[in-house]
């Protein structure tokens, strides 16, 4: 029901479309191929590539709750995105990452940094055109087999962080477009088993990206609508920077354990 | 009078273990003010066969979200599918909402578990109307807002106490002081109420609760309301007493399906001794933005006192996600959590992040059977770290985290989705928070113009910094 838990669910869900090929059972198709269709549908390589920043706003609402907000979502090359989600009657949230830092300040709760695979899958969702960029960012993708998705027909790929849970990803044998993915995430609180589906794909200056994502997560359904997207925009060179809060995390921490994994992660924005 | 009759009469449609939550400060007023109005009250009008046909949708989903998404697939061992079958036909026999609506509590009751309620579409009607400040859905429906007299009630010994009078209040402006003994409210005897309700929640860790809300039911009605009550004074001697209902103490909130709540915020030090302690109370864990902002200043504010009090006496809880960011202004360390959630798919912990300049000085949470769900697992949490000391009388043990939803025929749904444990391992619900100080209430404290249970925290945080001082040289 957090705003954090969004914007690490629209992460989640970019993150899927990362993938390495490898041997496929005989009749299937690589995992690099299934792949490489998706890029090829949603626009292709040299479409991706125009792209060196985006500014993205959505709407979250959780409809049996009657809970919504707002959410708007800073990304560019490399690796560096900031969230902002604003949620009725919770407050705002703030989610980020610099490239090494992942950080997040929750409504109402402290400031703080992601580590361990938490952070890793994080760091691999701020990977700005991520599609492009699945072989440094996965160890193994397999085509295990077909399955129905909502009367669609799917392969469905199986892909293996070097780091963290497998993610399933299914994509339309015929479309090539992500109808669903599937994995358990990793928060602080622990585990959180989350489906996500994706559709009404809209092309934005070349590229389709989907503009309806509907997840389920502990019996929570949460719908995700983007009313925009823009690409190559003029971001200030700030907007990516560490806040205030977490660079005297940042310190404090590096005060108190030197060895600790956050001390490594000095701020490269500045 | 069965507990049949007076569930009916509370509003609080409980069989076996059920609590209103959150719910409680707003469903049970609202739908208690129609039993005060007693001889004006309309008859309930009977269903269309539409509406027939939405209450049998309502029940098949409040049945099949159960079933789906109740953290035990075997439900305790409540045979879901033959209770479906018993009650199903009677939901679509209902004449009246009220018929359907006790159908579908009689379902849930089966669970024997707090945080599971029907809402009535009502309350949510009338909220829209404040919204929107304009007439109601239903012109037959009236959209008077609740009014309240601001007095907070405790049955001490089977007598109702005048607990705490907020400030300007009607009841503060008529003179009503804490000690005083609630005798009749609009002309009827309080005694028989406390009798009754005594008898049949005598040995239920919700009977304080259930004794304040009997009480405090009774008082309600909508602003500008005109009410007598009869007490007995600080004398005994029998005041009778006219208020006019007035706004409720705090501010408006809202979440989601969740229904409205007035929440207010309180924080001052407390002289006693060289150096001030500071208090912080307030009345639910709800209006997230605000009361964490107030808390965060507050604590800050304090973070050179010598000890700090959490009063959550009557906090009936709220949003569980405020216990792990109010923990995190306490807890130095990292990597604590107050307590688990078990959810069918996965376990979750309420992990606090320590804020960058934490409260380092003793800490004591001031508990009593009104202390529910949210509130309980703050308290356990801190309890079970170390980090507080726990003062007052056993907390209700209605612990379960869950969410709201509205069903097809308008009605509001909490549902607890998952169970909870606090930090040792203890499981809240049907057990509370023992205190590690118990200190009860009594008459000839209020009368004489003391807290008991503040009295005890600020006599141990003496203790304490003494200890420390102590140590020190």
């Amino acid at each position: 029901m957090n705003a954090r838990r969004w914007a690490t669910m629209l992460a989640v869900a970019v993150a899927t479309v990362l993938a390495i090929p490898s041997f496929a059972d005989e009749g299937l198709p690589t995992a690099a191929q299934v792949i490489e269709k998706y890029i090829n549908v949603t626009g292709g390589q040299d479409a991706y590539e125009k792209h060196y920043n985006s500014i993205m706003t959505a709407t979250l609402n959780m409809p049996a709750m009657n809970v919504s907000g707002k959410m708007t979502v800073w990304a560019a090359k490399p690796d560096k995105s900031l969230t902002v989600v604003t949620m009725q009657g919770i407050g705002e949230s703030k989610q980020g990452c610099n490239g090494t830092v992942v950080w997040s300040i929750p409504p109402g709760q402290a400031p703080r940094i992601a580590t361990g695979e938490e952070r890793e899958v994080m760091l691999r969702a701020a990977r700005f055109n991520p599609e492009l960029h699945w072989r440094d960012l996965y160890e193994k993708a397999e085509c295990v087999g077909t399955e129905d998705v909502d009367g669609q027909t799917c392969y469905k790929v199986v892909m293996t962080p070097k780091m963290g849970s497998p993610t399933t990803v299914y994509y339309g044998k015929d479309s090539g477009l992500i109808v669903k993915t599937q994995t358990v995430f990793p928060t602080q609180m622990g585990s959180m088993p989350v489906e996500t589906f994706q559709d009404n794909y809209t092309e934005v200056d070349g590229v389709k990206i989907p503009f309806q994502m509907t997840q389920k997560m502990s019996g929570i359904e949460q719908q995700f609508t983007v009313e925009s997207m823009k690409y190559n925009q003029d971001i200030p060179g700030d907007k990516f920077g560490l806040p205030d809060e977490i660079k005297q995390l940042l310190e404090k921490k590096e005060k108190e354990a030197p060895s600790e994994e956050g001390s490594k992660e000095k701020p490269d924005d500045e | 009078m069965s507990k049949t009759d007076m569930i009916d009469r509370s509003g609080l449609t409980r069989r076996g273990r059920r609590i209103p939550y959150v719910v409680s400060l707003l469903v049970v007023p609202l739908m208690q003010t129609g039993c005060a109005s007693g001889p004006g009250m309309a008859r309930p009008q009977l269903l269309t066969l539409r509406e027939r046909e939405l209450n049998v949708e309502s029940f098949d989903y409040v049945w099949k979200t159960i079933a789906d998404h109740h953290w035990d697939p075997n439900l305790g061992g409540v045979d879901w599918e033959a209770a479906k079958e018993e009650l199903r036909p009677r939901v679509a026999e209902a004449e009246t909402m009220p018929q359907a609506r006790a159908v579908m509590d009689d379902l849930i009751g089966r669970l024997g578990q707090s945080h599971f309620a029907i809402i009535p579409a009502g309350v949510y009607k009338e909220m829209d109307a404040a919204t929107e400040n304009g007439p109601a859905h239903d012109a037959d429906e009236k959209t008077e807002k609740r009014g309240r007299a601001g007095i907070e009630v405790r049955v001490v010994d089977g007598q109702a106490l005048v607990f705490r009078v907020y400030p300007d209040s009607p009841a503060d402006t008529a003179g009503v002081r804490p000690g005083w003994i609630i005798e009749r409210v609009r002309d009827k005897d309080i005694a028989p109420v406390v009798d009754r309700v005594s008898k049949a929640y005598a040995d239920d860790t919700l009977r304080e609760f259930l004794l304040a809300r009997a009480v405090a039911s009774r008082m309600a009605g909508n602003i500008g309301d005109k009410m007598t009550l009869q007490l007995l004074n600080g004398s005994d001697e029998l005041v009778s007493v006219e208020l006019t209902l007035g706004e409720p103490r705090g501010h408006a909130a809202r979440l989601g399906f969740m229904p409205e709540m007035h929440v207010w915020f309180e924080s001052r030090l407390i002289e006693d001794g060289p150096r001030p302690i500071g208090y912080i109370a307030f009345n639910a864990f709800f209006d997230l933005p605000r009361i964490m902002d107030l808390y965060g200043k507050a604590v800050q504010q304090y973070l050179d006192a010598p000890g700090l009090i959490i009063d959550l006496r009557g906090n009936p809880g709220g949003l569980g996600v405020m216990a792990m960011g109010m923990a995190g202004w306490l807890i130095e360390e990292e990597n604590q959590y107050l307590g688990r959630m078990h959810l069918r798919e996965t376990d979750l912990r309420f992990v606090v992040n320590p804020r960058l300049d934490t409260y380092k000085g003793p800490v004591a949470v001031l508990v009593d059977g009104l202390s529910a769900s949210t509130a309980e697992i703050f308290a356990a949490g801190l309890q079970d770290l170390g980090r507080a000391r726990v003062f007052g009388t056993r907390t209700a043990a209605a612990a379960l985290p869950s969410q709201f939803e509205r069903l097809p025929n308008g009605d509001g749904f909490q549902y607890a989705m998952a169970s909870y444990e606090s930090a040792s391992g203890t499981m809240l619900e049907g057990n509370g928070v023992m205190p590690d100080v118990e200190v009860e209430l009594s008459r000839e404290a209020l009368l004489a113009g003391h807290d008991p249970v503040i009295e005890a925290a600020l006599e141990w945080i003496a203790a304490e910094s003494a200890s420390q001082a102590h140590a020190h040289l």
